[in-house]
């Protein structure tokens, strides 16, 4: 599963957070790796543990009442969960870099947009001002930002929420990171805006030669950028493998499920396939595999046992009809087989 | 990619839905659990409630009433319980030396050692009405006559510091209270309307509530005492200070109360119910008030401790209740001399203690309520 | 002070028993219109007309027989629910404002709402609190039927729930359509969701309708330039078909300084000289095909 070139490595990482109703286990014990120049994209709905995830890797977390209790994560050769949090804020905004949903509350509002690009410009680059200001310029123009100069003085409220976004995506990029983490970037964007978004971090990824990890719960947004696909859910990956495999050759009930219940353009009427049930409640999973209330092909091992993740040829999926569906011999939505032509 | 199954295939039948597991959980239950975790909130809440029962029996806890005087004990000090005899022996119930005094122009007090008075409890005493109504003359505990006990001293006319003590919490703790929910009313109401019509109504009423916020509250109050004639009897001067502080009261409730109501108007439940076509009293009624309730539970638990202080201050400058009634503000004015403080240091902290502890225990209360009130905690937020 | 034309100039029709979408952007005026055709806010100029009744000059007693006929679905579930009421208080006050039940008929006609929307009756002692997201809104849907209404505004009913529920809502609300013959205003930002649902949809911009037609023909012949790059920029689940993109410039106008002649002229790759100066008007350009552009 991991490559000996991987940027970043995550190993069996577990965060859990206490609270009154009991531990909730957000992530319990997922590994996944980023390859240089790769995006790879967390997929899942909510309460699925990807934004926690994603948190984690920059140990972001708050403390109380969250705690990353197990787990590795190597980059450039240091376990990041040993680090101090000195040495972690030095990897923060410099070689690890995050842009989040809303961009209102994650730019600070009484703060010009070149002012905080220019904060991480001076904090971990040491320029000065006039310098860091040149920069930041450069770095509006390079967001596609329309007249930067008069731009980089102007406050949040003034920008639409395209605009604001690309200022985030430009405050990431000023150090130069080689991985971004993109935590739902478009959602609260409109679908023409949501375009423009993606085509920039595709853009500037090939440019800047950066990898990407993008989470989202958008399976569409996952089709356009994708090169590998993590499908989490209740706090573990299901599913894990490059993003064609993950569409045409989907081997887990639930992806398979997501991928049914969307209509599609084109397709009128009907009804929609649907994945009875709900998510489970974090702090207390089903016994066995936690998606096998609401699985199609369920069976009575999969009720008490958790199954480990099968592996063949860097398709990796958590399911023990897995060997049944590569097969072929098993449809993960519950259809009939048809025979593939 | 297999293809769409047809329709109707093997996917299973949606699960009949089921009853929720756990019973239902109104808010109050939740905001039961939740209070329970804060202990300064469950002590504050315990000691009010014993206050409060205590003043309602008040004739029966108070050994004597407010106004006898016992020549024989001016500034006596408190007396001291004993549970050990003379002998070595300890007892089931407590005991005091009587005492005589030693030296009048001092007021020293001397223990008479070798006599015992033991406490009695149910005695008779004095005759009263038990809630204004019950003939009764048994009282919580006592002595032989002619004897008397002073657990928390005298004051200056002989008169039992607990027995006022008690006495005095009628008036206190209940004009707060009553005051309170007066005033309550009104900022509700008046708080609702503006914000919910907005326009002129809302205007008129923002600015008439400024212009009370903006005179000091202390000014205020002894400002509008004086509009009743000085010299009025007990009770209505006890029906003007509530008024006062009513007046006074409503204004700040009311301008919240009118935030509250201009964000929640905007609420898509409040919208439903104009979509379903409810008229606009009953949406303010059902929907929007009952939704201010947390905050202004809390608000009203918090301002509780300014108007008692408030009688306070009116008792002790002497426009509040009128001697010999007791009030535990003008109790404080018998402490008020340097003598009285050195020497009789008894006259201050008796009522003032009493008040102290009032005022902090519905602190914690209102700031218990607070955060078991606090609907992000409570009611949940979003998933994911 | 400035005026905002959130809707500037909308002309469509809802006919009976069936779906009409509504599509468009932020800013776009679509939830503005849903809440015009119930009243909740007072249309400015212009007429709406239920069943041949002209429903703008309205007495309120003749409204409030209005808000048995036409009902809204919000897209919200968390802010769409009293948190202190009941489940089962939310459903009977419906009923009781219309004198359309009491006691143990009213609470016979709850348990109905609730089987009907795929709840079990217990839910009607709850609190919304207690219920997930997909649950509430299907408690919005129950409430918004127990007028047993004619139409239905849908105000991106799904837009705030997961994948996986939305499916489950989109099925319910169709299953409902189907079996009591409502008609639906179905207002979204997904197009895909509105195609499925729809059978006739209406793409607005700024304020103004700019294309109506049958849904499947929007979709396979758009024939407005924002309707076009609408369509191209949905992300596709299929990562085979990444497809040719029509890239929009630059970010949605501000509806408070719409820009003049035609509103999409600063975004539109098929401007001309006077798309800046006249506004254009929409057009039946073929059999129920509407558009509103000079050169479509």
């Amino acid at each position: 599963m991991a490559a000996v070139g991987d940027l970043l490595r995550v190993e069996d990482l577990r965060t859990y957070f206490y609270t009154d109703d009991g531990v909730v286990r957000a992530v319990d014990g997922i590994s996944f790796s980023v390859a240089p120049r790769e995006t790879l994209c967390i997929v899942g709905e909510s309460g699925c543990g990807k934004s926690v995830a994603s948190l984690s890797i920059l140990r972001l977390i708050p403390q109380p009442p969250g705690r990353i209790v197990s787990g590795r994560i190597w980059f450039k050769g240091r376990n990041l969960l040993a680090l101090g949090e000195r040495e972690m804020r030095a990897v923060r905004g410099k070689d690890i870099s995050m842009i989040f949903q809303e961009p209102m509350t994650s730019l600070n509002p009484v703060f010009t947009c070149g002012d905080q690009i220019m904060e991480a410009l001076v904090l971990h680059e040491g320029l000065d001002r006039k310098q860091a200001r040149r920069r930041a310029v450069e770095l509006l123009a390079l967001v596609g930002i329309p007249s930067p100069e008069q731009r980089v003085d102007e406050y949040p409220h003034q920008l639409s929420g395209g605009m604001r976004q690309r200022v985030m995506i430009a405050m990431a990029l000023a150090c130069h990171p080689s991985i971004l983490i993109a935590d739902e970037p478009t959602t609260a964007l409109d679908v023409t805006v949501q375009a423009q978004i993606l085509d920039l971090i595709r853009r500037l990824q090939e440019e800047l030669g950066m990898a990407v990890i993008l989470i989202t719960h958008d399976l569409g947004v996952v089709a356009e950028v994708a090169d590998r696909v993590a499908v989490m859910y209740a706090g573990q990956i299901v599913e894990y493998c490059a993003v064609r495999d993950a569409f045409k050759q989907t081997r887990h009930p639930y992806t398979a499920g997501l991928l049914a219940s969307l209509p599609r353009l084109g397709e009128r009427g009907g009804r929609l396939r649907v994945i009875p049930g709900t998510v489970p409640n974090p702090a207390t999973f089903p016994a066995g595999c936690r998606f096998h209330p609401r699985c199609p092909v369920v069976q009575d091992r999969c009720r008490t046992e958790e199954q480990h993740l099968v592996d063949s040829t860097g398709h990796v999926v958590r399911c023990w009809r897995a060997p049944e569906i590569a097969r072929g011999a098993l449809d993960p939505a519950g259809g009939e087989v048809t025979r593939r032509g | 990619m297999t293809e769409h199954a047809a329709p109707g295939a093997a996917a299973p039948p949606p699960a009949a839905p089921e009853p929720l597991a756990r019973p239902p959980q109104s808010p109050w239950t939740l905001f039961w659990r939740q209070f329970r975790k804060s202990q300064l909130a469950m002590a504050g809440g315990a000691l009010l409630a014993a206050f409060y029962a205590v003043m309602v029996v008040a004739p029966f806890v108070a050994p004597y009433s407010f106004e006898e005087m016992d020549r024989q004990r001016f500034f006596h000090p408190p007396q001291r319980l004993h549970w050990v005899e003379p002998g070595g022996r300890w007892r089931l119930t407590p005991y005091v030396h009587p005492t005589r005094l030693e030296d009048p122009a001092e007021f020293r007090y001397v223990e008479d050692r070798g006599r015992v008075l033991p406490l009695r409890f149910f005695v008779r005493g004095a005759a009263y009405r038990l809630f204004g109504v019950i003939p009764w003359d048994r009282h919580l505990f006592g002595v032989e006559a002619p004897e008397r006990v002073n657990l928390l001293g005298t004051d200056s006319f002989g008169r039992d510091e607990l027995s006022r003590l008690v006495y005095g919490a009628q008036i206190s703790l209940t004009v707060g209270l009553v005051g309170m929910t007066i005033s309550f009313t009104i900022g509700l109401l008046l708080g609702g309307v503006a914000g919910y019509f907005g326009g002129i109504v809302d205007t008129l009423l923002m600015r008439f509530s400024e212009l009370l916020l903006s005179i000091p509250g202390l000014y205020l109050i002894i400002a509008l005492r004086g509009v009743f004639p000085m010299d009025l009897p007990s009770q209505q001067v006890y029906l003007a200070i509530i008024v006062i502080l009513s007046f006074i009261g409503w204004a700040g409730l009311a301008r919240i109360v009118r935030g509250m109501v201009l964000s929640l108007r905007k609420q898509e439940y409040v919208l439903a119910a104009e979509a379903l076509g409810m008229g606009r009293m009953r949406i303010i009624a059902r929907h929007i008030l009952p939704n201010t309730m947390s905050f202004v539970i809390v608000a009203a638990t918090l301002t509780i401790p300014a108007y008692i202080l408030g009688e306070v201050v009116l008792s002790f400058l002497g426009a509040g209740v009128q001697e010999p009634s007791p009030s535990w503000g003008n109790m404080l004015q018998q402490a008020r001399t340097l003598r009285a403080l050195t020497s009789f240091p008894w006259l201050l902290f008796t009522p003032g203690l009493a008040i102290f502890l009032t005022v902090l225990a519905f602190n914690f209360l209102g700031d218990g309520l607070r955060d078991a009130l606090d609907p992000r905690k409570v009611l949940g937020g979003r998933e994911g | 002070m400035g005026q905002v034309r959130a809707v500037d100039g909308v002309s469509f029709e809802v006919r009976s028993g069936e779906v009409l979408g509504l599509v468009g952007e932020s800013g776009c005026g679509k939830t503005t219109t849903g809440r015009c055709i119930l009243r909740l806010i007072e249309p400015t100029a212009g007429s709406v007309t239920f069943r041949g009744q002209e429903i703008t000059t309205l007495a309120k007693r003749e409204l409030r027989a209005l808000r048995r006929e036409v009902q809204i679905i919000f897209q919200d579930p968390y802010s769409s629910l009293n948190p202190r009421l009941t489940v089962g208080s939310m459903l009977t006050e419906a009923l009781t404002i219309h004198r359309l039940a009491r006691g143990q008929a009213a609470r016979d006609r709850v348990a109905e709402l609730l089987t009907l929307v795929g709840l079990h009756p217990d839910h009607a002692r709850r609190y919304p609190h207690e219920f997930s997201g997909g649950q509430r809104q299907r408690i919005g849907v129950a409430r918004a039927l127990a007028v047993s209404p004619k139409l239905i505004v849908a105000d991106e009913p799904v837009s705030a729930l997961d994948v996986s529920i939305q499916a489950q809502i989109i099925n319910l609300l169709r299953d409902l359509q189907r079996k009591m013959g409502l008609s639906y205003l179905f207002i979204a930002h997904d197009l895909s969701v509105v195609e499925f649902i729809s059978d006739r949809v209406a793409v607005m911009y700024l304020g103004k309708v700019v294309e109506l037609a049958p849904s499947a023909e929007l979709y396979s012949q758009p024939r407005h330039p924002y309707t076009q790059s609408l369509l191209s920029a949905i992300p596709v689940p299929d990562p085979d078909a990444r497809k040719e993109r029509i890239v929009l410039t630059g970010d949605v106008p501000s509806p408070a300084r719409p820009p003049s002649g035609c509103h999409f002229h600063p975004r539109c790759f098929m401007a001309r000289e006077n798309c800046r100066s006249d506004a254009p008007i929409l057009r039946e350009l073929s059999p129920g095909h509407w558009v509103s552009c000079h050169y479509a």
